[in-house]
């Protein structure tokens, strides 16, 4: 009987704790309502910071939000106004009832070393994410979080988006413990009612309903990642100048007034110019910067948390990536939203106001020519075409589920393909093999055109490595097989013949030196450290305390690896094969 | 290739009630841990 029929369906409770900022709070939100328009019947609570339980709060389908008062609970211990001791007991009457409560699973998004102790305390039949043993030694719960531990947050290139891959984790927990969904679930989880905001008289009449709002929110959690506000004003006077029918409104926290002031300065516009520029800077609090983003038509902004509020309420990015950012993660979720970075480097100032335009004016008239006009041309056309080899621009696209989902990034300019998205390509697809048993064919991304001598450098230099690296992680499984074998056949793990015990110890010492060579391979050759990181976490991971299912657990890590460096090693000699010289038939060449 | 099921389904208990014993040492780690992480923070904003 499929899910679909058995009704009433029992609530499945959900805790999901997501104690980081707003940004990850927006794309968890994304996530849970994928796996809510899937299964009706998940209960949702959301425990979250208080400084950031705004948008979970105003979301109609969350039962509860948990608020974890984090200002009020350290803030007196960390100014010395009162000792831990007595945190600890108001952390404790905190989470009482969360442990009185059952939980059917507990979800930590977090992915923080914190987070992990709260999702050991919690009670629950099933728990994804970091958790703690009741060793209080930290644990990954499931495979998507050694992916995190092991290559997100260990810097190596990947291109599956951070939305993706929460809504991946959780859905794929759901059908194993509960059945498949009761729905298709194609239907977007965004749009412009995902959030019942409480909006009073005044917070409706901010501005001219009948305008076109376009929206900048001026700074970013970290100064790199933003521009200076007279960058931003060269943007916004082309703008205004080109553009009558467009009105721009300034977003920010209070912390933005002087960058708002020295914004309208740098505009240098007319009086009836000026008054199409609106600053709602520091005068909006959660519902009011919602209900504005959801009215305005574009909104620009660096990495910073409105790129997924606009996301969530399907209003169209215009991210600049600029500074330490990782785009393929954390850019602009749904279709059509464009992210411009530089060519080379990361500095703000590699990123220039006019490149920036001319890009937005060919997305915002995408209506006009239909994208029939190559990026390219339309620059030419802009007398702008020297700027178009300076950067970099990407439109976000939803793939079809038949092939495999999620959100990616079109190139708009063709440029070669330097070798640290092909390897977050290639560990994309490694994930996918890994964790859901689904794979693209090899190199489908990538075409002839793309591959340039650097990357074929590159990647001859990487063919060694991998070679090592496959046959160390083939070597350890061997081995890993051996130990689970012999120890098998001993009737105890402590008590055995001399023979037997010396046989062991040399399995084991063996075991010991491919992981060192692993690990020394991953330092030495940058791209190997996917493989080395993650052995360290899958073994970290191991639960067994016999031998023999040690055996069996290493081994079966090990093939993981061997099975990851050989995707790896498919896409190396795809890739090598794509670039060789074809031979052209005369016949093609005089036709 | 089909992808492992005991990988993906999480850390599964069948009496979770009886998971944790030492309910209050976990507690105070949480507390030192989030701690640790408001220092650097404040350290930032100043």
């Amino acid at each position: 009987m499929s899910a679909s029929q058995q009704a009433p369906l029992k609530p499945i409770r959900c805790l999901v704790i997501q104690l980081t900022r707003l940004g990850d709070t927006l794309q968890s939100l994304m996530a849970l309502r994928a796996a809510k328009q899937l299964y009706p019947n998940l209960e949702i609570h959301f425990l979250a910071r208080e400084r950031f339980a705004a948008a979970a709060k105003r979301v109609p389908w969350i039962e509860s939000v948990i608020t974890l008062p984090t200002d009020t609970l350290l803030g007196p211990v960390l100014r010395g106004e009162k000792e831990e001791k007595q945190a600890l007991g108001d952390l404790a009457r905190w989470f009482a009832p969360l442990a009185q409560n059952s939980w059917d699973m507990v979800v930590n998004w977090s992915y923080s070393d914190s987070s992990s102790y709260l999702t050991g305390l919690v009670p629950a039949r099933i728990k994804l994410g970091y958790t703690r043993r009741n060793d209080m030694t930290f644990a990954n719960a499931d495979g998507w979080s050694h992916y995190m531990q092991a290559i997100v947050q260990g810097g190596v290139q990947q291109n599956i988006h951070l939305t993706d891959i929460l809504t991946t984790q959780l859905l794929t927990a759901l059908q194993i413990h509960f059945g498949d969904p009761a729905n298709e679930g194609n239907a977007p989880v965004t749009s412009k009612s995902f959030f019942q905001l409480e909006l009073g008289i005044s917070d409706l009449a901010w501005g001219d309903s009948t305008r076109k709002w376009i929206g900048i929110q001026l700074g970013a959690g970290n100064e790199s990642k933003t521009w200076s506000p007279q960058r931003w004003a060269t943007l916004g006077r082309s703008i205004i100048k080109n553009h009558p029918e467009h009105n721009i409104v300034l977003l920010g926290g209070k912390e933005d007034a002087e960058r708002a002031r020295e914004f309208i300065q740098g505009l240098d516009l007319s009086g009836s110019e000026q008054r199409r520029v609106l600053s709602l800077v520091g005068e909006t609090d959660f519902d009011l910067w919602a209900s504005v983003v959801s009215r305005c038509q574009w909104v620009f902004a660096g990495d910073t948390a409105v790129v997924h509020l606009a996301s969530v309420l399907g209003t169209r990015v215009f991210n600049l990536s600029i500074g330490p950012v990782r785009w393929s993660e954390t850019g602009p979720y749904g279709n059509g939203h464009y992210v411009i970075a530089p060519r080379n480097g990361t500095s703000p100032d590699e990123l220039a106001p006019e490149a920036v335009y001319a890009a937005w004016s060919y997305a915002s008239s995408e209506w006009a020519h239909r994208r029939q006009v190559t990026l390219d041309h339309h620059f030419t056309q802009m007398g702008a075409g020297e700027l178009l080899g300076k950067i970099r621009v990407y439109r976000s696209k939803i793939r079809p589920s038949n092939d495999g989902g999620g959100v990616v990034y079109e190139s708009m300019v063709r440029q070669p393909l330097s070798f640290d998205p092909w390897m977050g390509m290639v560990m994309g697809h490694i994930a996918r093999a890994w964790y859901c048993g689904w794979v693209p064919p090899v190199g489908s991304e990538i075409s002839r055109e793309m591959i340039s001598p650097e990357l074929i450098k590159s990647l001859r230099e990487l063919q060694d490595s991998s070679g090592v690296m496959s046959k160390l992680c083939l070597q350890a499984t061997r081995t890993a097989v051996q130990l689970k074998d012999r120890s098998s056949k001993l009737r105890s793990d402590k008590v055995m013949n001399l023979r037997d015990r010396d046989d062991l110890r040399n399995i084991g010492r063996e075991l010991m030196e491919l992981d060192t060579l692993i690990e020394r391979l991953g330092k030495t050759h940058a791209p190997m450290l996917a493989f080395s990181q993650m052995s360290k976490v899958l073994m970290h991971n191991l639960q067994s305390a016999q031998l023999s299912e040690m055996g069996k657990e290493s081994a079966s890590c090990y093939r993981q690896l061997y099975e990851g460096v050989s995707i790896l090693s498919e896409w190396l000699k795809h890739t090598l094969a794509l670039a060789r010289p074809v031979a052209i038939r005369p016949k093609e060449l005089n036709p | 290739m089909a992808a492992d099921t005991t990988l993906l389904q999480g850390e599964v208990s069948e009496s979770p009630e009886q998971q944790l014993t030492n309910v209050e040492e976990m507690l105070a780690a949480f507390l030192k841990s989030l701690l640790q992480e408001q220092q650097p923070e404040r350290q930032a904003k100043s």
